[in-house]
C-alpha cells in the first residue's frame, strides 16, 4: 500500500518504508506512515522504535523519547529501544540517563556495532561541556570500529571521541577514513576543517584558511549544514580579526614611545615589522577562496558579534594608532608615513570588504 | 432532551477535539436547548480548525444574535422547542441583518464588499487555472513562455531554432510560494490533465515495486496524454545518489527508474510534460538536471506586491471583513511568502472570533486586526535565504544558480 494511505498495513513494511522516507529527507512523512502503522498495531515494539528514530530526525525529542520508551517497555530484551531512548535523553540533556540507556543496549547486543557507538556519543556529550574521564568513550568507540570497519558512522564516532579529547591527530585520521568510505560526506568535510580550526585555537598556527576551505567544501556537498556555517563563520571571523587588529598593534607601540624613557628611534623599526606583519596578513587573506571572502565581509552585516568586535577594533585604532601618530608629526617623519599607513590600509581593506 | 446527553456529547467532543460534524451538531443541540455560549465556544473551535466552514458561520451568528437578546444564559437552561425565530428548525443566516450590522464600518472603494442585490456572494465559476489566475509573478510567467511554454506549444518550430522542447522543467524556490499553483497553470496553459506525485505514493518495501510504481506512474500520465506529471518535492524521490547509504536500494531504484522514464519521454511525442518542485534542488541527483531530462529550471521566488495583493483577496474573500486595504496591506508584507500570507488571513480570523466569541457580538475582520496578524506571523523564508546564500557562493562553480544569486544580490543578501 503506497504511504500516502492512512491504512492499516504490514508492521514490517511501515518500518520499511518509514526508513525510506527517513534517508530520503522526509521524517515528517515517516512519522505519519508510523502514526498510521500503530493505530492498527499498537503492539509492535519496532514500529514505536522507528517512530522514535523518525521524531527525533523532526527534532521533536520529547515525543522521541515517549515513543522510544514504549519500545522498551513492549520489548525489554531488544537493543533498539535503548538506543533511541539513549539518543533521545542526550538531545534533551540528560546525560547520564542517555549513557545508562546506552549501556543497556550494549550489554543486550555486545557483538553489535551501533550500540557501542551510541555508548561513546552520549559518553562525550556528557563530558564535553566540563571535560571528563573518555577513556570509556574512546574505547567504545574503538569496539564500534572494530565490529564494523567499512562503516562510516563508526569512524565518525571515533572522531568525535577524539575532538573531544583534544586529539587533533586520531580525529583527523578517523574523519579521513570516513571520507575514504564515503567522499561525499559532507558532515565529515565539515569535521576536518574544525579540526584544523581547533588545531588553529590551541596552538595559535595558521590553518584558518585551510579550515575555512574545509568548511566552504562542506557547504557545497550540503548548503543546509548547520555546523559547516557556524564553522565558516568563526574561521571568517578569526581571518578578519587578524587583517584588521595589526594598526592596533602599531598605535599601541607608538604610544608607548610617547614615553620621554624610549627612544623615538624606536618608531621606525617598530612601524617596518607592523607593516610587514600586516602583509603578511593581507597575502593571507587574499590566498582565502573568493567565495570565503564574500563569505566574511557579510559577517559584520549579519554577525552582531562581529559588528561589535568590529567597532571596538575601529575605536581602539583610531585611539592607540591616530592620536599618536598625530602628535609624532612634527618630530618624526617616519611617523607620520606609519600614521598614514595605520589610516589608508585599514580603510582600503574595509572599502574592499564593503565590495 | 435531557442534559446529561448533551453533556455527553461534550464529552465526546472532547475526545475527538477535530472532529468538524460532531462539534457542529452539539453546537447546533445547545442553541436548541438555550446553551448559547458553549454553543459560541463550539462554532469558535470549529472556526479555528475551518476558518470558511459556512454552517459554524451560521451557527455562531444564531449563537451570537441569541446571546446579544439574553436568550440564553450561558447554562443548561430550560429546553427550548424551537429556533430562536421559532421555526423547527435552523434558519438561513441573516445576511441582511448582518449587513445592517456593519453598515456604518465605509469600504473603500474597490474593496473586498461581497456584492450582489440580494446580500449574496457572486458566483465563481469553475474553471481550469491558467497563468492569469496567477497574480503578479510577470517575471515568472514571462520566463515560463520562453523557457518552457513556447517550445512545448511548438516543438516543430523550437526544433528550427535548435531549441529544446522535449525536456522538463524544474520549479524551485523558498517553501511556501506556490510552485506548485504555477504548475498547475502550466498544465492550465497546455489544456492537458494534471498528475501529481510525490515519493510516498510510489515506496514499497519490496524489492522492485518502487520502480515498478514509478514505471507505472509515467504510463498511467501517457494514457491520461495530454498530460503534465508533476513531481512534487523532486528532492525526494530524486533524491542525490550519493548520499543514500548503502541499505536503501529501493530509494536507488527510485532514481534509477526515474532516470530511464524521463529519457523515454524526452525522446518522444507523446505529450507527456514532467514539471517538478523542490525547495532544495542541490538535493536533487545531478543526473536528473542533465539534457534532455529536468534541463530548464525556474526560480519561484516569493510574491512581489501584486502577487501579495492577490493572494490577500483569495484569502479574504470568503471572509467577513471591512475597511480592509488590500494594498497597504501587501506593501507592509514584503518577504511572506504566500502561505505566510494564508497564516496572517487566519490569525486574524482566529483573533475576531475569539472576539465574538468573549463578547457575544459578531464583527467583521478589520485593518486592526490585520496589522496584529502581520506583527505576530514572522517571514518564514529566511532559514531558506541562509541556505541559498550558501548554494550561490560555495555550490554555483557552474553557473546553475545565477538567477538566485542575482535574487540574492539583488536584495543586498550576497
Amino acid at each position: 500500500m503506497p504511504a500516502g494511505d492512512a491504512g492499516p498495513e504490514d508492521p514490517d513494511e511501515a518500518v520499511e518504508r518509514a526508513g525510506m522516507l527517513l534517508a530520503a529527507g522526509r521524517p515528517e512523512a515517516a512519522v505519519s506512515l508510523l502514526s498510521a502503522a500503530l493505530a492498527a498495531h499498537p503492539g509492535r515494539p519496532w514500529l514505536w522504535g522507528q517512530l522514535g528514530a523518525a521524531l527525533l530526525a523532526a527534532d521533536r525529542m520529547d515525543a522521541a523519547l515517549a515513543a522510544a520508551s514504549r519500545c522498551v517497555r513492549l520489548a525489554p530484551d531488544d537493543e533498539w529501544g535503548h538506543r533511541v531512548t539513549s539518543a533521545a535523553l542526550s538531545r534533551l540533556g540528560r546525560h547520564a540517563e542517555a549513557a545508562d540507556a546506552a549501556r543497556t543496549a550494549v550489554r543486550l547486543a555486545p557483538r553489535c556495532w551501533q550500540p557501542h557507538a551510541r555508548l561513546a556519543q552520549a559518553l562525550c556529550a556528557a563530558a564535553a561541556p566540563a571535560g571528563g574521564d573518555l577513556a570509556e568513550a574512546r574505547d567504545e568507540a574503538g569496539r564500534a570500529v572494530e565490529l564494523a570497519p567499512e562503516e562510516p558512522e563508526a569512524h565518525r564516532t571515533v572522531g568525535l571521541v577524539a575532538l573531544v579529547r583534544q586529539d587533533w591527530t586520531q580525529a583527523d585520521a578517523a574523519y579521513r577514513e570516513v571520507l575514504a568510505l564515503r567522499p561525499d560526506d559532507a558532515a565529515a568535510r565539515s569535521d576536518l576543517a574544525m579540526v584544523d580550526l581547533n588545531v588553529h585555537s590551541a596552538r595559535m598556527v595558521g590553518r584558518v584558511g585551510s579550515a575555512a576551505t574545509g568548511f566552504s567544501d562542506a557547504l557545497a556537498v550540503d548548503p543546509e549544514l548547520a555546523a559547516a556555517t557556524e564553522g565558516l563563520a568563526a574561521s571568517a571571523q578569526v581571518a578578519l580579526i587578524r587583517c584588521l587588529s595589526w594598526p592596533l598593534l602599531l598605535g599601541a607601540c607608538h604610544l608607548v614611545a610617547l614615553h620621554p624613557d624610549v627612544a623615538t628611534q624606536m618608531v621606525p623599526g617598530v612601524t617596518v615589522a607592523a607593516v610587514l606583519v600586516a602583509a603578511v596578513h593581507v597575502l593571507r587573506w587574499r590566498a582565502l577562496p573568493g567565495p570565503v571572502r564574500s563569505f566574511a565581509v557579510r559577517l559584520p552585516r549579519t554577525d552582531s558579534d562581529v559588528r561589535s568586535l568590529l567597532i571596538v577594533l575601529v575605536a581602539g585604532w583610531l585611539a592607540l594608532g591616530v592620536v599618536p601618530s598625530a602628535y609624532l608629526l612634527g618630530s618624526h617623519r617616519v611617523a607620520f608615513g606609519a600614521a598614514v599607513v595605520s589610516v589608508a590600509v585599514p580603510l582600503l581593506m574595509l572599502l574592499h570588504l564593503s565590495e | 432532551m435531557p442534559d446529561d446527553l448533551l453533556d455527553s456529547l461534550l464529552a465526546a467532543v472532547a475526545g475527538r477535539p477535530t472532529d468538524v460534524p460532531l462539534r457542529l451538531h452539539l453546537a447546533d443541540l445547545l442553541i436548541r436547548h438555550g446553551r448559547l455560549a458553549e454553543a459560541v465556544q463550539q462554532c469558535a473551535a470549529v472556526l479555528a480548525l475551518r476558518p470558511s466552514n459556512g454552517r459554524a458561520v451560521e451557527l455562531l451568528g444564531l449563537a451570537s444574535a441569541g446571546l446579544a437578546a439574553g436568550e440564553g444564559q450561558g447554562t443548561a437552561g430550560a429546553e427550548r422547542t424551537g429556533w430562536p425565530d421559532g421555526s423547527d428548525g435552523p434558519p438561513d443566516f441573516d445576511w441582511t441583518a448582518a449587513e445592517e450590522q456593519v453598515r456604518d464600518i465605509a469600504l473603500p472603494p474597490g474593496q473586498l464588499r461581497p456584492a450582489g442585490p440580494d446580500g449574496a456572494r457572486p458566483a465563481t465559476p469553475r474553471q481550469v487555472v491558467t497563468l492569469a489566475d496567477v497574480g503578479g509573478l510577470a517575471q515568472v510567467k514571462s520566463r515560463l513562455e520562453t523557457a518552457f511554454l513556447g517550445p512545448a506549444r511548438n516543438p516543430e518550430l523550437a526544433r528550427s531554432y535548435g531549441v529544446s522542447g522535449t525536456g522538463g522543467l524544474l520549479l524551485y524556490g523558498p517553501p511556501g510560494c506556490g510552485k506548485t499553483f504555477v504548475a498547475r497553470a502550466v498544465a492550465g496553459e497546455l489544456g492537458a490533465r494534471f498528475s501529481a506525485v510525490s515519493l510516498a505514493e510510489v515506496l514499497d518495501a519490496y524489492l522492485g515495486n518502487t520502480e515498478k510504481n514509478v514505471r507505472e506512474m509515467f504510463a498511467a500520465a501517457r494514457r491520461a496524454s495530454p498530460c503534465v506529471l508533476f513531481l512534487d518535492e523532486v528532492d525526494a524521490i530524486g533524491h542525490r545518489r550519493s548520499s543514500i547509504g548503502p541499505g536503501w536500494t529501493g530509494l536507488r531504484g527510485a532514481v534509477n527508474q526515474l532516470l530511464t522514464e524521463m529519457d523515454s519521454v524526452s525522446g518522444s511525442r507523446d505529450g507527456v510534460f514532467v514539471l517538478a518542485a523542490t525547495n532544495a534542488p542541490w538535493d536533487v541527483d545531478p543526473a536528473l538536471r542533465r539534457p534532455g531530462r529536468l534541463d530548464r529550471t525556474l526560480l519561484v521566488l516569493p510574491p512581489d506586491r501584486l502577487a501579495r495583493e492577490a493572494i490577500l483577496r483569495f484569502h479574504l474573500r470568503d471572509r467577513l471583513v471591512a475597511g480592509v486595504d488590500v494594498v497597504d496591506l501587501a506593501r507592509r508584507t514584503a518577504d511572506f511568502s504566500g502561505a505566510d500570507l494564508a497564516h496572517v488571513c487566519d490569525t486574524a480570523a482566529e483573533s475576531v472570533l475569539t472576539d465574538a466569541a468573549r463578547t457575544g457580538r459578531v464583527r467583521p475582520i478589520g485593518p486592526a486586526d490585520l496589522t496584529a496578524a502581520i506583527d505576530e506571523v514572522r517571514p518564514s523564508i529566511g532559514p531558506w535565504l541562509q541556505t541559498a546564500r550558501n548554494v550561490a557562493l560555495f555550490a554555483n562553480s557552474s553557473g546553475e544558480y545565477d538567477e538566485l544569486a542575482a535574487y540574492l544580490k539583488s536584495r543586498k543578501l550576497l
